[in-house]
This record gives structure tokens, C-alpha cells and sequence, in this order.
């Protein structure tokens, strides 16, 4: 079970654990180290894709359920999603290529949309599921396992 | 759960924040002519009609370009919802900033009394028109975060600056009593410390870890600023505290923010070797400057020079640098991800702005710096600074338009590859 007591602060350091993958794999980058680079790289994309999928499994339903909004805030963010899966795609092709230089230039946009989207969320989005989150008490405890299936899975 | 209004979208079309960026390059060149010009009787006084002129060229022009165009694109992040009639807005506003800046401009320079009425209508319009509709989107937001706070005290402090300013314009028009201008403390207050540093502090709790790569701010640090610095600004316009002490205040104030910064650049993984970096290192130490000799200043007053050179390191070492830094990551990114919405393949964001093109403007406007912190006790020197001043300006639009003609130009070769493929078996593959 979860230590976190709020959706905001569960996300959160599930954003930050992301955030530290992905500055461990830019430092290997800059070091010149591909395997280093793939193998951090790899843990944040796993971490990201599984962050993505327990938002719109589990969080975004609930969400749209609770709010009846259901073409607002999750389908921009759902874009989002989409968007920067498109990036974490590309910037593995050029791993696989061992082109780091690609990389680099890839990762800058991915960094910015994803703190863009990021503060998004835990500003607005968290908070608001926070607000509602009475109504479905278990919903922490179901997403801090998604987070973690979502994870295994990559 | 409420969310009226909430939409999330992404940013504002391009073209909004992009035309304010383009148009602050020229206010630059205006106040480099001014300093060529005149640069004798500039640095003779900070109340001289050149250095009044120059002073609202780079802040009205310059500095306000800048960030009401960076406010468009930075409250969909910060607020959850970008500002409703936002074209229609940027359309308007634009024109009677730009007109307000040039007709206060040339009545500080050339004594023009109309001017100084011209632009009293032009801003308060403007800005009254501007700072409501944000404020109607920020108050419908739900949003949290200290970006947020911090937006609604800088807005509240522009309107306080543009009525105080207005007020001293109509009494220099000789409309209204002159006693209006013993407030120009309160109005250079709320200016430079309500709204400048209250707007780039909350700018940055955001974009200094996300360009930058940097830690976050601390929490406390980034909630308190702006509130601390508006309950200053409000005791000192209500006469609870004298103007003197709240400068003293002020100044301090800025000095931490920008040594907190400093301290988070210097701790960060990477180097500080591009040129954003540099640019935000430099204008946080100018700040730290600023804010000492501001403290200086305020303890034993009366040192003329001293007062000049707070007024080049504000104007070019602060504001300067850290919104072109600003400028050279923001442009590029706004710009990739108009293209990337509609392609896969895109120019990288360095294609748009080139590192060795912004790490050369950094060098120049360095020079410009060097050149003129010495020019308030030799002013010839006025010259070759406001030359290099000329020239950092005319690359920061070369530079801009060169972002635009990379898009351009990839679009360009996008529908000619398309034509091309297109004719027999259609399906071209841009996506």
C-alpha cells in the first residue's frame, strides 16, 4: 500500500522518479556512454509509459466520471501522452543507432513538454482528483499499484 | 469537482506570443540611438531626458513586448487555460503598446507635451484592458502553485505602475497638479520590484528548472516572494512604511532571489556551457549587484554615478539577459512543437536558433556591459556602448527571424515534397 497520503504527492514523486531517470541517462549522454545512456533511458521510459498508462486506465476514468468533463483536461493531456510516447519512440530509434547526438537534440523538446505537462497535473489535475477524491477512497491505493504493474510491464 | 473553464490547451497559436518577441529588438535599437546620441547628457543624471527616455524605452518597449508575450504563452501552463479572445487581445494590445512606448519615448526626449497625454490613454487602455481579461482567466482557474500567486501580484503591480506613470505623464502634460510627481519612488517601485522582479521570479520558479535543469525552487521560498514583496509594496504606497525603507527591503529582497538562483545554477549536474546558462548567470549576478549597491544607495545617497550605474546593470545586465535567454529557449520550442503537431520529422530545436549563434550574441552583449558599467563616470564611452547595444539588438531579430524562416522554409520543402509525391498514387506521408 501506498505511503503517500494525497493523488498529488503519489504523482508527484512518481514525476520525480521519472525526472532522475532521465537526468542519469542525459549524464550519460553527455559522458559519451551509450550503454549507460540505453540502460537509464530505458528504466525512465519504462517508468513513463507505466505513469501514462495508470493515468488513463485508472485516474482519467475517475476523473471523468467524478467531473462529467470527459473531452476537457484528460483528452488534451491524453494528447499529450500521445505526443511524447511518439518522442520516447524516436529517441529510442536513435539509441538503437547509438547516435547520441540525435538524442541529445531529441531529449531538450521531451524535457520541456514533459515539466510543461507535468506542473499541469500537479497543479491543477491532482488537486482537483484530490478535491474529489472522497468519493472513491480506494482510488490512491488502486493507482499506486497501476503505477507499479505499469512499470513491470514497461 | 469545478473545473469551469478549464481547458488545458496546450499554448497559444504561435503567431501571439511571436509578434510581441519580434517588435522588442526595435526598442532595443531605439534606446542604443539614444545612447549614441546623447550619451553625454544621459549620464549626467538618471533624471536627464535621455536616460528618462532610454529607461522607458528598454521598459515599456523592450522588457513589456517581451513579457506580455511570454505571459500568453505561460499561463496555459501556469493557469490551466489560456486567455479567452486571446487573438483578438494580442491584436489590439500590440498596437497601443507599441504606440504608448514611442509617444512617451519621444516626449521624455523632445519635450512633447502631447506625448506625454498620448501615452497616459494608450497604456492605461492597454494595459486596463489587458490586465482584466488575464485576470478574469486567472481567477476562473483552479490552479495551484506559486507560479500562479505570483502572476496575480505582478499583474496588480503593472496596473499600480502604468496609474502612477500615467498620473506624473498628465502632470508633466501640465494637466495635472506636479505635486504627481513626487510619487515617481512608488512608481519606479511597483515597476521594477512588483512587477519586473515579482513576474521573472514566478517565470522562473517555472522555467529555471525546466530550461535550465536545475532543482526546484524552494517551496516556501517561491510561495512567500511575491506575497512578501506586495505587502511591502502596499505598506509603503499606504504610508506605513517609508519609501526608503521599503527600497531598502526591495533591494534585499532581489538580492536573495537572484543569489538563490545562483546557488541552484551552481549545483546543477550540468556545466553551465550554453548559452541560456550564461545568459541567466550573468543576470542573476547583475541582479545581486543591483540589489547591493540598491541598499548602497538607499544607506548614503546622493552618489550620482552609483545611481547610473544601478540603472545600466537593471536595464542591460538584469532585464537584458535574462529575457533574451529566455527568448532563445522559448522561441525554439514553440516553434519545434508547432511543427511536430503536424510532422514526425522536425528541424531540432537548435536548427531554429544555433548554439553558436546565441553563444556569439552572449559574447557581444557582455561587451556591450563591459563598455558601459564604467560610462557613468566617463560617458564618452556611451558610444561604443550603445554601438555594441545596437548591434546585441539587431541579433536578437536576426536571430528571431531566422528561427521563423527555418519554419518556414521546412514547411516549404514539406509541400514541395508532397506535390511532388503526390500526383499518380497520392498519399504523400507527412505525419
Amino acid at each position: 500500500m501506498t505511503a503517500h497520503q494525497t493523488i498529488t504527492a503519489l504523482m508527484q514523486s512518481h514525476h520525480h522518479q521519472c525526472d532522475e531517470h532521465l537526468r542519469q541517462a542525459q549524464a550519460f549522454a553527455r559522458a559519451a556512454d551509450p550503454g549507460g545512456c540505453k540502460h537509464a533511458f530505458a528504466r525512465f521510459r519504462d517508468d513513463t509509459l507505466g505513469h501514462f498508462a495508470a493515468e488513463e486506465d485508472v485516474l482519467f476514468p475517475a476523473f471523468e466520471q467524478a467531473s462529467g468533463m470527459s473531452h476537457g483536461p484528460t483528452q488534451v493531456m491524453r494528447g499529450e501522452h500521445r505526443q511524447m510516447r511518439e518522442l520516447l519512440e524516436d529517441l529510442e530509434a536513435a539509441l538503437a543507432d547509438d547516435d547520441l547526438d540525435t538524442w541529445a537534440e531529441l531529449v531538450q523538446p521531451l524535457e520541456i513538454l514533459m515539466q510543461q505537462h507535468n506542473l499541469k497535473e500537479e497543479n491543477i489535475l491532482y488537486p482537483m482528483c484530490d478535491r474529489g477524491v472522497a468519493l472513491m477512497p480506494e482510488l490512491i491505493g488502486t493507482l499506486d499499484e497501476a503505477l507499479h504493474v505499469g512499470a513491470d510491464h514497461g | 469537482m469545478r473545473g469551469a473553464g478549464l481547458s488545458f490547451e496546450q499554448a497559444p497559436p504561435v503567431s501571439i506570443p511571436l509578434r510581441f518577441f519580434i517588435a522588442a529588438p526595435f526598442f532595443g535599437m531605439l534606446a542604443a540611438l539614444v545612447l549614441i546620441v546623447d550619451g553625454e547628457r544621459l549620464f549626467m543624471s538618471r533624471w536627464s531626458a535621455p536616460a528618462l527616455t532610454l529607461t522607458h524605452l528598454m521598459t515599456v518597449g523592450f522588457m513589456l513586448q517581451i513579457m506580455v508575450g511570454a505571459l500568453f504563452q505561460v499561463l496555459p501552463v501556469a493557469g490551466g487555460s489560456g486567455v479567452r479572445g486571446q487573438g483578438a487581445l494580442a491584436l489590439a494590445l500590440q498596437p497601443l503598446l507599441v504606440g504608448g512606448a514611442c509617444a512617451l519615448a519621444a516626449a521624455f526626449m523632445f519635450d512633447w507635451s502631447i506625448g506625454y497625454s498620448l501615452s497616459a490613454a494608450a497604456f492605461a487602455t492597454g494595459i486596463g484592458v489587458f490586465v482584466i481579461t488575464i485576470f478574469i482567466s486567472l481567477w476562473r482557474s483552479e490552479a495551484q502553485g506559486a507560479t500562479l500567486t505570483g502572476l496575480r501580484i505582478a499583474l496588480v503591480a503593472l496596473a499600480m505602475t502604468v496609474a502612477l506613470g500615467g498620473l506624473m505623464a498628465l502632470a508633466r502634460a501640465g494637466l495635472l497638479d506636479v505635486a504627481w510627481l513626487a510619487h515617481v519612488g512608488l512608481h519606479v517601485a511597483w515597476g521594477l520590484a512588483g512587477w519586473a522582479l515579482i513576474l521573472i521570479a514566478a517565470v522562473a520558479w517555472l522555467v529555471v528548472p525546466m530550461f535550465l535543469q536545475t532543482n526546484p525552487y524552494p517551496q516556501r521560498f517561491a510561495r512567500g516572494f511575491g506575497v512578501v514583496i506586495g505587502a511591502i509594496l502596499l505598506a509603503a504606497t499606504a504610508g506605513l512604511i517609508d519609501v526608503v525603507l521599503a527600497t531598502l527591503l526591495l533591494a534585499a529582497a532581489a538580492a536573495v532571489f537572484a543569489a538563490v538562483t545562483l546557488e541552484l545554477l551552481r549545483r546543477r549536474q550540468r556545466a553551465a556551457n550554453n548559452a541560456i546558462g550564461r545568459f541567466w548567470m550573468l543576470g542573476m549576478l547583475c541582479l545581486v549587484v543591483v540589489g547591493v549597491l540598491s541598499m548602497f544607495e538607499v544607506l548614503a545617497p546622493g552618489h550620482v554615478e552609483l545611481a547610473l550605474l544601478a540603472g545600466v546593470l537593471i536595464l542591460g545586465g538584469v532585464a537584458m539577459s535574462l529575457l533574451i535567454g529566455m527568448l532563445y529557449k522559448i522561441v525554439p520550442f514553440i516553434l519545434w512543437l508547432k511543427l511536430r503537431n503536424h510532422y514526425r520529422k522536425v528541424p531540432s530545436m537548435n536548427q531554429f536558433i544555433g548554439e553558436f549563434a546565441q553563444a556569439r550574441h552572449f559574447w557581444l552583449h557582455l561587451a556591450m556591459l563591459v563598455v558601459l558599467v564604467p560610462a557613468p563616470w566617463w560617458s564618452p564611452l556611451a558610444v561604443p556602448g550603445g554601438i555594441l547595444m545596437f548591434v546585441s539588438s539587431v541579433l536578437l531579430l536576426a536571430n528571431l527571424v531566422g528561427a521563423l524562416r527555418t519554419l518556414r522554409s521546412f514547411k516549404a520543402g514539406v509541400t514541395a515534397a508532397t506535390l511532388a509525391a503526390t500526383p499518380p498514387n497520392s498519399a504523400g506521408e507527412p505525419q
